[in-house]
């Protein structure tokens, strides 16, 4: 029976994706929401209570921490972005390919991705970051290298339910030549669940890139950026628990944000409407 | 004495859409030990009938109106709690996927000993003995083992039969089969129909028939009753139902199938599909399909809705052309006159001479032609099965074991067997889908198997492929105009071509150019099939495997598809091989049939000959298990006991002597090889 379906948004989408782009919004227009320098020293202004001068205090140096916490957001928002979006494209890739090619291409390549599932990824960012200059490109790479697994497990695992469909048979019985199949019936079918996947990655990348920054290997001082506001006020956490709280909530907000963006995202695909199951 | 009584019944699904009204206002009773069918296609409220009369409707459906009595007791009315306690105990239901319905981490006897226990109070090892005893009545061989199998061990004709044991733990007033052999092979229907027939002349319960198969109807009912469109349209004894139809659609029904005794042409066709049950237009629900309403000008069936009415005792139809007060109609038109005058398609259709003669669109000088289009020579495909990298504890499926035939220029030959002979492996291995193990396929002289690329893209313009099931062979993604030019684009046809192309495709195969821009899912189950043929007919192939192409549909779909394919092959002087499991539909398309038998081609013959004179043990008893439609009850059959071998364990000798009624030593040591009978006629069994 042919039913139009319109798919309805999903509740937890609507929310997660409402407060990411809510944190999205305060980095972005961060200038336009203060006048303060997040790397100016007031060092008599040090430690001040929030007011209504500055909206969350200030930090031992006398920055704003409101201006710090939004312009803080841009390099791991940044990253994570540009680290999982590689990750996405790649993994997606090989796990298409490898899912059409079969055979012991496919299985070698599932032994290498458990192999590199088995490091622990901050780990292996911790090590990357150590050996090569810290910075934009190296953290990365310290993502990438072990978040692309995922997608390709998930790529891999919808092109084998699609394999199985009659019109792949069809297709080659016209003569399309694999790289066509590959477009014009796999990777269709899995931007839906790659996005959603996407998204739950982002939580993960940016709790792992805030950690690497909170260990110093992020960014460098006097930059902001929230996993090394996290580590810059630890000493005084007992005294002033706000220099810890605010950069800290913002991380679990944001990561808790995207989260539930990718599993609304995931719940709405997974609904019936004729496609594949993610 | 009426055991259960249905008044009014409403069932409605509220779904986000709308609400759809499944079941509108069924009347319906069932006697005392009597077999009601009913009979209608997809979705015109079938099951939504037995769900209510169960009780086991889930939401969004429920019972919005009428009534259900079961013995003078109204089970609407019930609660729950009561109703649990007439479930499985006075009333029972048997489903048409048996596998799916039996809970795979128990054995199979516990199914039984629950089904008793929960309204018995039974001693286990007592109940444990009465499930062996139900699976006996049930027909199963050795049923001691059998209880103590998991279902997953079971085939689908033996998981039937215990689902029918389990049905009847209790002993039952009212069993409701719904669509009870359409999962199953015809030579196992065969055998669950006997059995669902036997049992209720010896426990004399009450049995309704699901189904959209009036061969079903016409071997098992007593009575029967024809749903369209969440109505009853005619309800009568089933001898009446087949000689005299009366409702238009009815008739439309019983002259569109395809049948084993008669061969025409052309099929009559019901035009259109059933209409949405969403929104329903004022009048007679199948006004818009109905012939008769145009061919007797009949305004009435636009305005109001006919009511179901006897035109004879126990004979109800819901039509106005035999409303007897209706004054418009001439007195000649009553019942039996009108009936006789718009016999669909029963004489001779006006568009086809050759009535009866499926050969007059064959070209004339066939045997003139040397070389075959297509030539099949020891065709075979072995899978391997196990798990891992290096396939460890695995054997070896002969899914196609020498299979040799060969396809004439705009020739059909029909390739018939049970589900698992491997005919679907000889369609995939031709066109080259799955490689072969060994053998040799020439397309017009080319060896098919051995091609490079270059050639294969050249032999893949000319051989195409129609697939069973049309929702699952096209792209949901895709726009159906860019799932037929997909082979245009391949062969590097420029976009404008292509859209001219696609256009003129969609044309051929009877659909308009807007559905060009449509996904697969806003389409009925008939056009997305007509889709999937103007895909394979884009590039103007000579040769096409058809396979199961109509299987899938439902009946009144079914012949307009069939005579679509003919019409095409004569257009397009296609060849096709024809693959199907359903010898009534091959007797109407092929001109030569080959039978399978795991595996092995066991008979070869042109159609006519091979249905006059079948010489296999196992063509007869294929042809006898297709159920008629003439509703003659004591017809002599050949009913093959157990089940297909499997595949993996083959049986030595010929493969057929463990289900063969006149197997004999010989046939358990050696296997006979296809030997020419008469001319062109040729079988493997050593007794012929």
């Amino acid at each position: 029976m042919s039913r139009v379906r319109r798919r309805s948004w999903h509740a937890t989408a609507v929310a997660g994706l409402g407060i990411f782009l809510v944190v999205v919004a305060i980095t972005v227009c961060a200038p336009f929401l203060t006048h303060y320098d997040p790397i100016d020293q007031v060092l008599r202004d040090a430690f001040k209570p929030p007011s209504a001068a500055h909206w969350l205090g200030t930090d031992r140096l006398g920055r704003d921490l409101f201006a710090r916490i939004a312009y803080g957001g841009r390099f791991p928002l940044a990253i994570t972005l540009v680290a999982v979006s590689v990750s996405a494209i790649f993994g997606t890739l090989v796990g298409a390919i490898v899912g059409r090619v079969g055979g012991a291409v496919e299985e070698i390549a599932m032994r290498l991705i458990d192999v590199f599932i088995s490091f622990p990824s901050i780990l292996v960012g911790l090590v990357i970051a150590a050996l090569l200059k810290p910075g934009f490109g190296t953290l990365v790479l310290a993502i990438t290298v072990t978040d692309w697994t995922p997608f390709a497990r998930l790529a891999r695992a919808i092109t084998l339910e699609i394999n199985t469909r009659a019109y792949i048979e069809a297709a080659s019985a016209v003569g399309a030549p694999e790289p066509l199949i590959l477009r014009k019936h796999v990777l269709h079918h899995l931007v839906g669940p790659v996005l959603a996947m996407g998204f739950l990655r982002f939580g993960h990348g940016l709790l792992t890139i805030a950690g690497l920054s909170y260990l110093g290997l992020g960014a460098q001082p006097p930059a902001p950026d929230w996993g090394a506001m996290l580590a810059e006020a630890q000493p005084y956490m007992m005294r002033f628990p706000i220099l810890v709280l605010a950069p800290g909530l913002i991380i679990f907000a944001t990561a808790l944000s995207v989260v539930l963006a990718g599993r609304g995202l995931m719940l709405m695909f997974d609904a019936p409407h004729g496609g594949p199951r993610a | 004495m009426n055991l259960l009584e249905v008044r009014d019944l409403q069932t409605h699904f509220f779904c986000d859409e709308g609400v759809v009204k499944a079941v509108d206002g069924v009347d319906l009773t069932v006697r005392r030990g009597e077999i009601l069918g009913l009979v209608g296609e997809t979705g015109c409220g079938k099951s939504a009938i037995a769900l209510s009369i169960m009780g086991l409707l889930d939401p969004p459906g429920s019972v919005v109106g009428g009534s259900i009595r079961l013995g003078g007791v109204d089970l609407l009315g019930l609660p729950e709690s009561e109703m649990a306690k007439i479930r499985g105990n006075r009333v029972a239901m048997v489903f048409q996927q048996p596998q799916s319905s039996l809970d795979p981490v128990f054995k199979v006897g516990h199914h039984i000993v629950e089904a008793i226990r929960v309204h018995r109070a039974v001693a286990k090892c007592e109940a444990w003995r009465q499930a062996v005893e139900l699976l006996r009545e049930a027909g199963i061989p050795d049923p001691e083992r059998l209880a103590h199998v998991y279902p997953h061990e079971l085939s689908g004709g033996m998981a039937q039969r215990v689902m029918i044991a389990i049905a009847l733990a209790c002993r039952p007033d009212l069993v409701i089969a719904d669509e009870p052999t359409t999962a199953l092979d015809v030579t196992i229907q065969a055998q669950i129909l006997d059995l669902l027939r036997s049992l209720r002349a010896k426990f004399g319960m009450a049995v309704i028939v699901i189904t959209h198969d009036l061969g079903v109807i016409a071997e098992m009912a007593d009575r029967v009753a024809v749903m369209y469109a969440g109505r009853i349209v005619e309800q009568t004894d089933v001898r009446s139902l087949f000689s005299e139809p009366h409702h238009p659609y009815t008739q439309g029904l019983i002259v569109c199938m395809p049948r084993l005794d008669e061969v025409r042409a052309r099929l009559t066709v019901i035009p259109g599909a059933v209409p949405s049950l969403m929104d329903i237009a004022p009048g007679c629900r199948f006004a818009s399909r109905c012939q008769a309403r145009v061919l007797h000008d009949m305004t009435r069936c636009m305005e109001a809705e006919p009511p179901l009415e006897a035109v004879h005792p126990g004979h109800e139809v819901r039509c106005w052309l035999y409303d007897r007060a209706a004054s418009a109609e001439p007195a000649h038109h009553g019942p039996r006159g009108a009936g006789a005058g718009y016999r669909l398609g029963l004489g001779a259709p006006a568009d086809s001479p050759a009535n009866g003669s499926p050969a007059g669109h064959m070209p004339a000088g066939r045997d003139s032609i040397p070389h075959p289009l297509l030539a099949v020579t020891e065709l075979f495909k072995h899978f391997s099965t196990g798990t891992g990298v290096f396939r460890r504890g695995g054997g070896t499926v002969r899914a196609v074991d020498g299979v040799s035939f060969d396809i004439r220029e705009g020739e059909t030959l029909a390739l018939v067997g049970e589900s698992g002979c491997g005919k679907t492996t000889v369609g995939r291995a031709i066109l080259r889908l799955i490689p072969a193990t060994s053998g040799t396929v020439l397309f017009g002289g080319r060896d098919v198997l051995n091609a490079g690329t270059a050639e294969l893209k050249a032999l893949r313009r000319q051989m195409q492929i129609i697939f069973q099931d049309p929702s699952s062979s096209l792209d949901p993604r895709m726009r159906v105009g860019d799932s037929v030019g997909l082979g245009l684009l391949v062969n590097g046809i420029k976009r404008k071509e292509r859209d001219d192309a696609v256009i003129a495709t969609l044309r051929t195969v009877g659909l308009e150019p807007y559905h060009a821009r449509r996904y697969p899912r806003e389409l009925s189950g008939g056009q997305r099939q007509r889709v999937v043929i103007a895909r394979a007919l884009a590039l103007r192939p000579k040769f096409v495997v058809c396979d199961e192409p109509v299987s899938a549909l439902d009946v009144s779909v079914q012949s307009q598809i069939l005579n679509l394919l003919r019409d095409l092959q004569q257009e397009l002087r296609l060849s096709y091989l024809f693959i199907a499991h359903n010898l009534s539909v091959v007797n109407h398309i092929a001109d030569r049939v080959a039978v399978m038998y795991l595996g092995k081609v066991v008979e070869l013959a042109d159609r006519e000959e091979l249905f006059r004179n079948p010489l296999h043990p196992y063509t007869r008893a294929l042809m006898s298990s297709v159920p008629s439609t003439q509703p003659s009850g004591g017809r002599a059959r050949i009913v093959l006991n157990g089940d297909l071998p499997s595949q993996r364990d083959m049986p030595s000798g010929c493969r057929f002597h463990t289900r063969c009624p006149f197997a004999q030593e010989r046939c358990a040591k050696e296997d006979p090889l296809m030997r020419e009978v008469t001319p062109g006629h040729s079988a493997a069994c050593w007794l012929v």
